[in-house]
């Protein structure tokens, strides 16, 4: 296990040094000058050139690269050019939106995707369990926008449950308040993801019923559903867990179009803004962080599933 | 010798009416057809022009002028759908085209290549995964501004790596099987073998990918142009007309109708497709389950 850790954070490490250096060779390729496209086509010469020194572009690139990375080890972002404020304190703040909006968005998912999958599964063949299977197909290929729109014009413009626009000023200091807010948006990304999982989890859940440990369970006399549910649902419950750090990065996709649509203060409604301003330091910060986010998600979803899969252990091999 | 290896083109075609007998891929094969007729249609004819505004004629509801009815502007909505849909046909081949290169060609270097080159593409595949289409498109877009061309290469190379990734596993698995060692054993050279022997092993796996990743992309535009980062104001497409009908969503809730309901159309089928394609051409895994992998394409 001591060695797996260490081969996996030794991964990990040079996957995100990969992708720092992926960020900032692309930001870097923009033809023309940052600071020109910064400044924007009005800008005064003395203002090109503050940006420039500001910025640390009439440094070699080497330096610049070893110079920004050695910052965000030490914990600082660098500032935003336009607003000069500091990243990772904004950061902080939009993230206190994102992260509520992803958990609450993956509880939704699984909560619909695992008993819909397991019992389409479960029923296949019959005309319920087909049904369920064409309504996961149409609900994935809903784009989000348009889920979203559905979903403002029942939950809030019909039943008028729910509000369709922002997030509390005061932020979570109301928590009720705050989570209603958020009601709609995780709707809309769950139900998303939920239709991709659901997939997943059928498909698991169909191998699992073929699989032999469950067919030696029925030929000992237990019902199929009791061997699907003692000696099946283990094995799907730990391949679904194998998949999370790939829903990591769907999750945040699905963040950036739905604070959009709801207008929620998030990181990703953010991004967006910034990448309109052409906010280049900032942009580059925050997708590092972004993808370095999705990287250590994708290892630590390694390390559970080999913590409780027995077929992994150490010696198991 | 070699006729009785290789399929005539007729035998291929014959091959493919399975796709077309199931409910599913005739439901998708429909669609696309349609979806393209139309687009085809569009370039030279719409029953309106898809961009001209008129105060007198905002939100009509249907009739034989406007079998549709007519948007916020007094735009006719079956034109804008017309001339929208050569936009959804461009994005998905265009991005199907440059994710299958580049899909091969990682899956063939991480597969079957050098062990330092299998390595490499591992790492590199890897790290690519964690950019997520949209993150990767609108990283793209700050550099280079923003437009259809970008949208194409930034999700052929997001789903070219997602590709890439099923297609190595799939190759290094075919790569070690008997009918390959034998074929090296009887001279065959590595040309051959891969044209001959892998490649068709890995077709199906292969077509069903880029089907769903096409479909993917359809999805991946409507939320880019939402944005602002995909298709410019004056290119008509159904993820901007989606977008632009939110301001009037409370007071007009049919516009969102119509957009919504020709991108999960187009996309539907491109998942139909894939399953029907799957069924019809996959010998190995007659089962009818989903690939794990399969499913997880962002």
């Amino acid at each position: 296990m001591t060695r797996f850790l260490l081969a996996r954070t030794g991964v990990l490490a040079v996957g995100w040094l990969l992708a720092s250096l992926v960020i900032f060779g692309t930001l870097r390729l923009l033809p023309g000058d940052v600071a020109q496209v910064i400044g924007g086509t009005k800008a005064s010469p003395e203002r090109i050139a503050a940006l420039r020194q500001q910025l640390g572009l009439d440094q070699p690139l080497l330096l610049q690269y070893t110079d920004w990375i050695g910052g965000v080890l030490r914990g600082d972002l660098g500032a935003s050019v336009v607003t000069g404020t500091p990243i990772l304190s904004e950061l902080a703040e939009k993230a206190e939106v994102t992260i509520p909006l992803a958990l609450l968005s993956l509880v939704i998912a699984l909560a619909v995707a695992f008993p819909m999958g397991v019992f389409a599964a479960y029923r296949r063949g019959t005309g319920v369990g087909q049904t369920v299977s064409a309504l996961g197909l149409v609900a994935a290929a809903i784009p989000a926008v348009w889920a979203g729109l559905l979903i403002t014009i029942v939950g809030s413009t019909w039943l008028g449950w729910f509000p369709s626009q922002g997030f509390p000023r005061e932020g979570w200091a109301d928590p009720g308040r705050a989570l209603r807010s958020l009601a709609l948006p995780a709707l809309t990304i769950g139900l998303g993801e939920g239709a991709v999982l659901f997939r997943f989890v059928r498909s698991a859940t169909l191998s699992a019923l073929d699989a032999e440990h469950v067919r030696t369970a029925m030929s000992q006399g237990s019902t199929r559903l009791r061997a699907l549910l003692t000696q099946g649902l283990p094995g799907v419950g730990l391949s679904i867990v194998s998949i999370l750090g790939l829903q990591a990065a769907a999750l945040l996709v699905g963040a950036v179009v739905v604070e959009q649509l709801f207008g929620l203060p998030g990181l990703g409604s953010m991004l967006v803004s910034d990448v309109s301003t052409r906010d280049l330091p900032k942009v580059q910060s925050t997708l590092l962080v972004l993808t370095g986010f999705i990287l250590v998600i994708g290892a630590v979803v390694d390390v559970v599933h080999r913590l409780i899969d027995p077929r992994l252990r150490d010696g198991a091999e | 010798m070699k006729t009785l290896h290789r399929d005539s083109p007729r035998t291929r075609l014959r091959g493919l009416r399975p796709v077309v007998a199931s409910f599913g891929g005739a439901f998708a094969a429909a669609v696309l057809g349609l979806t393209l007729l139309s687009a085809l249609v569009s370039l030279f004819w719409t029953p309106w022009d898809p961009n001209s505004a008129s105060a007198e004629r905002t939100w009509l509801g249907m009739s034989a002028a406007h079998p549709l009815g007519t948007d916020g502007s007094g735009r006719d909505v079956l034109s804008r759908l017309m001339a929208g849909s050569s936009t959804t046909i461009v994005v998905a081949l265009g991005t199907g085209v440059i994710a299958a290169v580049i899909g091969l060609l990682l899956g063939v270097l991480g597969g079957l290549g050098p062990r330092r080159g299998r390595q490499a593409v591992t790492v590199l595949i890897d790290v690519l995964v964690a950019f997520p289409t949209v993150l990767l498109a609108m990283m793209l877009a700050a550099v280079f501004g923003s437009g259809i061309p970008i949208v194409l290469v930034s999700l052929g190379i997001a789903f070219g790596v997602s590709i890439g990734r099923v297609l190595r596993a799939e190759f290094a698995q075919v790569a070690s099987a008997d009918f390959v060692l034998a074929a090296r054993a009887a001279g065959l050279g590595r040309g051959a073998i891969l044209w001959r022997h892998l490649i068709p092993n890995v077709r199906p796996v292969f077509v069903v990918q880029l089907s769903l990743s096409m479909g993917l992309a359809v999805l991946a535009e409507a939320s880019l142009s939402y944005l602002g980062f995909g298709a410019p104001p004056e290119v008509a497409s159904w993820g901007r007309m989606l977008s632009e009908t939110q301001r009037y969503v409370s007071i007009h809730p049919a516009s969102v109708l119509w957009p919504g309901l020709a991108i999960t159309l187009v996309v539907l089928s491109f998942l139909l497709l894939g399953d029907a394609l799957r069924d019809a051409l996959d010998r190995r895994r007659g089962d009818g389950a989903p690939h794990p992998e399969r499913e997880l394409l962002q």
